[in-house]
């Protein structure tokens, strides 16, 4: 994985890629005066399907009508050329015919547990215990370390440790003002207003004063207690990070998508894609978490948890349709999981409760390691052990839990072996699910 | 080797360790115990050697075995508390030293130390099941812990837990009285310390200094501060907007049936509205009804805390109300009977009840509890059966996270027990030991909270179960569940058509009510969450989080017994919460990391607009909207606030956009706020009552030093710095810009558009049609001291307390 891309680098890419002569005159004098490295390596984004999902109608499909209503009628879906398969179910068939060429589906996980806040944190930290960050936050301080916006988080397991800090920004219309922070900018059109609202040299002069205040500040930090400490240091960090903003108000797009998906769903996962690719084409973010909720289906099942899926899929799909248009398709490596799943069987009032055995989709344009489905269950939808390295069943093997899956994350994006890693152990097997 | 020494070991710790000990330097404050303005705390508590066994306790089984595994069950009211192992929660203040006598005492027992290894293993009968694995880090401290030497507390010291645990703020140094008085002022008043406070402070004692904490819990800003706090933590707001809002909740099933009495008359002048001005007319007089009515049923909930706290009421009442929160929109939604002098006014809130406006019938009222927006926030299923209702009022009313229970990996058989396991498989029973009986007592609430639902009215319980061959007629709760109670106490059969009363009462008659209450505001106060509890020790900062864990613990402990023995006052909880160094520690030893205690907090979006507001005389507005909070709405979410439904965790640490927010809001608002402070006369001003507008360097320095450290002294507070350098500092910029000014600016004009070069331009929205409004600078002092407030208000110490 390389960071190091240096300004020279960068302000050739830009002049390779148009961008620069698109770029506003004091933006591009700063691009070339800056020590600025924009981040260009993978996206890592993490999509959160909250509230323990139905696998078994999904990606692992179970074609029991005891199990799945549709079983009655049709049974699993297959891809020809692929082993991936799914269910008849929601925007299951457009959704993997599409993307099953970017997709590794694993099944099989035992999450350990069937209570939310416990499946959450074991899902996106790899440990069931409190203290971990989630993989975002741990990619985002590797790589993203003085980036303003290495970690954008959407509200999902956004836990840090202390690594990084994360930023939300959902509603990014006020953004402007921030960028151009000494800009009046209520004049609206066709009135030549004053344009600052202090003259340069009043600027300069304050500026150079609140330099030398901070610099006070760090002075005495020795002596403060630690929160006090950590609360200089981001500050600090934040006001480092201020004047790349301009980078990212280049790239938020002036008309956001609409709440409303295709579907006519109020979806905002569409609106938290658009902006975290926003976030990531500027060069200021390493990691994102989207959430996509509604899955926690106890009661009306079938109708919900579509619902919840159809959600997910339109948002999962403008994702990787944004990105193409963006030409930055290549660099998504993404992974959707959920809290647990949902179990083999329908209660009472036609829902269906928390199960521990659930799956995760990593995907990657056309990667070597895509088009595939690992992991086991049985028909009732029992993990079975695999072979850490061939992955067949293995009554000798190792039931894979999310703890495996996070370790397979990490090793994937390089940083497994990385200090910050380190302070993070996952004691999990290595499992070949990348080859 | 422990064995031989637990029977002689028992007696001494008991003896060594339960007794009253020395008082730590964060206890409640005392007349006995002034501390001094910034004085660092005395060093010197040293670990006896009963203190020595209590820590070794402490961190290799208390923390890493009994708290994760073992706790939930044995406790009183847990699913083992007639076992012979019954421990303490941490809320406990003497848990530890009492924890360590039980674990002794058991392992005194017959087949005693045996047993503690083998049951959580499930190598002899445990009705737990297993809990953890043979070689798992649980079981290796153990066995450590066992194996381990003991060490006597003969040396009779009179210490106990709390002993070794009040070194944690050995050598701290605190927010002086009057910074601590300045951080409560702002916190719970919205505003800065009155020239009587301060004056009521200085005799120096730390009891003049919590008394006048406990004075500034008055009024909107106070009210402000409790039900945003309040619902950080229970998200009703979720309801408070259009797009998932809480009045429509109350239409289902048509059960209120006053419901449309204000909106239905406002909707049908829009239908018959014959001009558009009418239609017009109609449609704002019914949005106008419409949003208030929402945001009123929305918000009742938080203004019954507020209304409890705020009329100095018993905070258990919050739980034990037989009353609602009304105001004249919600009023008519229910059709209480009481009256307002102003029908139109959302701001006049009473206690009431709905006797005929709910097609049920006369509704019982249980505070929060039986709150319709608390009990929608948190819904039910058929099959979840109120679950989530009890795992959440055990949450925020007890804090106890029944969620964490299941923290520990769970066998998938377990896991795949279709044999009802919540019921007869010890591995779920865990859990739902502690929490059926209290769903069970929400049973007359339906899935979305309306009383007895069903369609006859008779019952809750859904179509579905009452199919069954279980259901009989007249039944409230399932049957294969466990009955309706409390920590081992049954709901009474008198106690059935209101059994969330009688679970209100049994919750705030609970030790633990107290503790929960601690524990709810916490963060309100402090700024961050209560630590979970550390349960790996091979994390390589487990020390240091099981000191702070340990500590918090302790000190939630010590403030629900004065909570408790204080009559449940809420005022004087936050007022003890101000006074102790989780609030107030500036400085730490070096081998002392308090993590997220202590001075520096970061204020929340609201909270900074208050200070803004404090500190200026002015609110940070839009250009053309005097009323339009920029930090309330425009940077709400860019400031890391909630919407209490998709994002329900605020920022904890400030980030680039955040500090973009700080830097426009110190540029934005300081051209108005100076205009308007200097076309006052000094004596009305907020800020600048020192100086006029003709007082330069050149001929007035000293009243511009002043009023320049005056300006430190109102916005800064303490500078963290050396304050000489910092006024010496302040006054250079003022007089570089001035200076500069004079030589240089393009015109004495405060708003100036140089139409060749945009970088001499500054805007300043004037009042052009006022002949008496500042327009002017000729001294060029206004536009300096505008440079002087965006220098200051967009420090460090600004968005921090």
């Amino acid at each position: 994985m390389n960071n190091a891309m240096n300004r020279r680098h960068f302000l050739q890419l830009l002049v390779a890629s148009g961008l620069a002569a698109g770029l506003p005159l004091p933006l591009r004098a700063q691009a070339v005066d800056s020590n600025f490295t924009p981040y260009n390596g993978p996206f890592f984004v993490s999509i959160e399907a909250g509230g323990g999902w139905d696998v078994t109608s999904f990606c692992d499909p179970k074609a029991n009508p005891a199990i799945n209503h549709w079983a009655s009628t049709q049974g699993v879906q297959t891809i020809s050329g692929s082993s991936v398969t799914y269910a008849p179910f929601a925007h299951n068939q457009r959704f993997f015919s599409n993307l099953h060429p970017h997709m590794l589906v694993v099944n099989g996980i035992d999450a350990q547990t069937n209570a939310h806040q416990a499946g959450q944190r074991y899902s996106w930290s790899g440990r069931l215990a409190e203290g971990y960050p989630s993989f975002a936050a741990l990619a985002a301080a590797v790589y993203g370390s003085g980036l303003p916006l290495a970690y954008l988080s959407n509200g999902g397991y956004n836990q840090t440790a202390g690594v990084i800090n994360y930023t939300l920004m959902q509603d990014p219309s006020a953004l402007n003002k921030l960028v151009y922070q000494d800009q009046f900018l209520d004049g609206g059109n066709g009135w030549d207003a004053a344009k600052y609202f202090h003259r340069q040299s009043t600027r300069d002069i304050i500026n150079r004063h609140r330099a030398e205040r901070l610099a006070r500040l760090q002075a005495a930090q020795p002596h403060m207690a630690s929160r006090m400490q950590a609360a200089l240091n981001q500050f600090a960090a934040a006001k480092d990070g201020q004047q790349l903003l301009e980078l990212l108000a280049q790239y938020v797009p002036q008309t956001l998508v609409d709440y409303t998906d295709a579907d006519g769903y109020w979806n905002p996962l569409l609106r938290q894609a658009q902006i975290a690719l926003a976030a990531y084409q500027s060069g200021l973010c390493v990691s994102t978490d989207l959430v996509a909720w509604g899955f926690d289906t106890h009661a009306n099942h079938d109708a919900d948890h579509a619902a919840a899926l159809m959600r997910l899929q339109n948002g999962v799909e403008y994702l990787w349709a944004e990105a193409g248009r963006l030409g930055i398709d290549d660099k998504l490596v993404v992974m959707i999981s959920s809290d647990f799943a949902r179990t083999p069987g329908y209660n009472d009032g036609n829902g269906k409760d928390h199960w521990p055995i659930s799956s995760t989709i990593f995907m990657s344009k056309n990667a070597s390691w895509a088009n595939r489905s690992v992991g086991l269950t049985t028909a009732a939808h029992e993990a079975q052990a695999i072979n850490p390295q061939t992955l067949a069943a293995d009554s000798n093997g190792i039931l894979l839990q999310p703890k495996h899956i996070q370790q397979a994350m990490r090793q994937l994006a390089g940083i497994a072996d990385h200090e910050l890693s380190a302070r993070f152990p996952l004691n999990a097997e290595t499992i070949s699910l990348f080859g | 080797m422990r064995v031989g020494c637990s029977l002689i070991l028992l007696c001494l710790v008991l003896a060594g360790c339960s007794g009253g000990g020395n008082e730590y330097a964060g206890e409640l404050i005392s007349d006995s115990n002034p501390q001094q303005p910034g004085t660092t705390l005395p060093g010197g508590n040293g670990a006896s050697a009963c203190s020595a066994e209590l820590e070794r306790f402490n961190a290799e089984l208390w923390a890493p075995v009994l708290a994760p595994s073992c706790m939930q069950c044995h406790q009183t009211g847990g699913i083992a508390a007639e076992s012979g192992l019954v421990l303490k929660p941490a809320s406990v203040s003497s848990y530890l030293a009492d924890n360590l006598s039980a674990v002794n005492t058991y392992i005194a027992s017959e087949a005693g130390l045996a047993n503690i290894e083998a049951k959580p293993l499930a190598q002899v009968v445990h009705g737990g099941g297993r809990v953890f694995a043979a070689g798992s880090a649980a079981h290796q401290a153990l066995q450590g812990w066992l194996a381990g030497p003991v060490a006597s507390c003969s040396d009779g010291d009179g210490s106990d837990g709390s002993v070794s645990l009040s070194a944690f703020w050995d050598e701290a140094v605190l927010l002086d009285n009057n910074a601590t008085l300045r951080k409560s002022a702002l916190l719970f008043a919205g505003r800065l310390p009155t020239t009587a406070e301060q004056a009521s402070i200085a005799d120096g004692t730390e009891i003049s200094l919590r008394n006048a904490i406990r004075h500034l819990m008055s009024g909107e800003h106070f009210s402000d501060f409790l039900m945003e706090s309040a619902n950080d933590r229970l998200l009703t707001n979720k309801f408070a907007n259009s797009r998932t809002p809480g009045l429509e909740l109350l239409y289902e099933g048509g059960r209120f049936t006053f419901i449309e009495s204000r909106l239905a008359p406002l909707q049908q002048a829009v239908n018959s509205a014959a001009t558009d001005e009418q239609r017009q007319a109609a449609n704002e007089a019914f949005g106008f009804a419409w949003e208030n009515t929402n945001k009123a049923v929305a918000t009742a909930p938080l203004q019954l805390i507020n209304y409890v706290v705020t009329h100095d009421r018993p905070y258990s009442e919050v739980l034990t109300a037989t009353y609602m929160m009304v105001n004249p929109f919600s009023n008519d939604v229910y059709h209480t009977g009481v009256s307002f002098a102003d029908n139109n006014n959302p701001d006049d809130w009473r206690p009431a009840q709905i006797i005929d406006g709910y097609a049920g019938g006369p509704l019982p009222q249980a505070g929060l509890l039986s709150s319709q927006m608390f009990l929608a926030r948190y819904p039910s299923t058929d099959t979840n059966r109120n679950r989530a209702r009890a795992r959440w009022a055990y949450y925020f009313f007890l804090n106890v996270d029944i969620e964490g229970l299941a923290l520990r990996s769970m066998d998938p058989a377990d896991l795949a027990d279709t044999n009802n396991p919540t019921l007869n498989n010890p591995a779920c029973a865990v859990c739902h030991e502690i929490m059926d009986p209290v769903a069970g007592a929400f049973q007359n609430y339906g899935d979305n909270g309306h009383y007895r639902d069903a369609w006859d009215g008779d019952d809750s319980l859904p179509d579905t179960y009452k199919a069954g061959s279980l259901y009989q007629q007249g039944d409230l709760w399932y049957r294969d569940m466990r009955a309706p109670g409390f920590a081992g106490t049954a709901l009474p059969a008198t106690s059935r058509d209101n059994s969330l009363q009688w679970l209100a009462q049994q919750m705030v008659a609970d030790e633990r009510f107290a503790s929960g209450t601690v524990a709810f505001w916490w963060p309100a106060v402090f700024g961050s969450e209560l630590l979970p509890q550390p349960t790996e020790p091979s994390d390589v900062d487990y020390a240091d989080k099981l000191a702070r864990y340990s500590e918090q613990q302790r000190m939630v402990g010590e403030l629900a017994t004065a909570f408790r023995s204080g009559g449940y006052q809420l005022k004087d909880l936050l007022a003890d919460m101000a006074m102790s160094p989780v609030f107030r520690a500036l400085q730490a030893p070096a081998s002392t990391n308090y993590g997220d205690m202590g001075a520096g907090q970061l204020l929340t979006a609201e909270q900074l607009s208050r200070k803004i507001q404090a500190l200026s005389g002015g609110l940070w507005h839009h250009t053309w909207d005097e009323n339009y909070d920029l930090l309330a709405r425009d940077y709400y979410g860019l400031y890391g606030g909630i919407d209490s439904d998709t994002v329900v965790q605020r920022a904890q640490s400030l980030n680039t956009l955040m500090y973009a927010v700080t830097g426009r809001m110190s540029q934005e608002m300081v051209c108005q706020r100076v205009v308007a402070e200097f076309e006052l006369p000094k004596a009305q001003r907020t800020l600048f009552t020192l100086v006029e507008m003709t007082d330069t360097p050149a001929n007035a320095s000293a009243q511009v030093q002043a009023q320049v450290n005056r300006l430190i002294e109102v916005i800064w507070g303490d500078p963290l710095t050396d304050l000489a350098l910092e006024q010496n500092s302040a006054y250079t910029l003022f007089n570089e810009v001035w200076s500069e000014r004079m030589a240089n600016a393009p015109s004495d004009w405060l708003y100036h558009n140089d139409t060749s070069d945009d970088q001499q331009d500054e805007f300043c929205l004037l009042d052009w049609d006022n002949d008496a409004a500042l327009k002017q600078d000729p001294n060029h002092t206004l536009r300096s001291w505008m440079a002087l407030l965006t220098y200051l208000f967009s420090d460090f110490t600004v968005p921090y307390e």
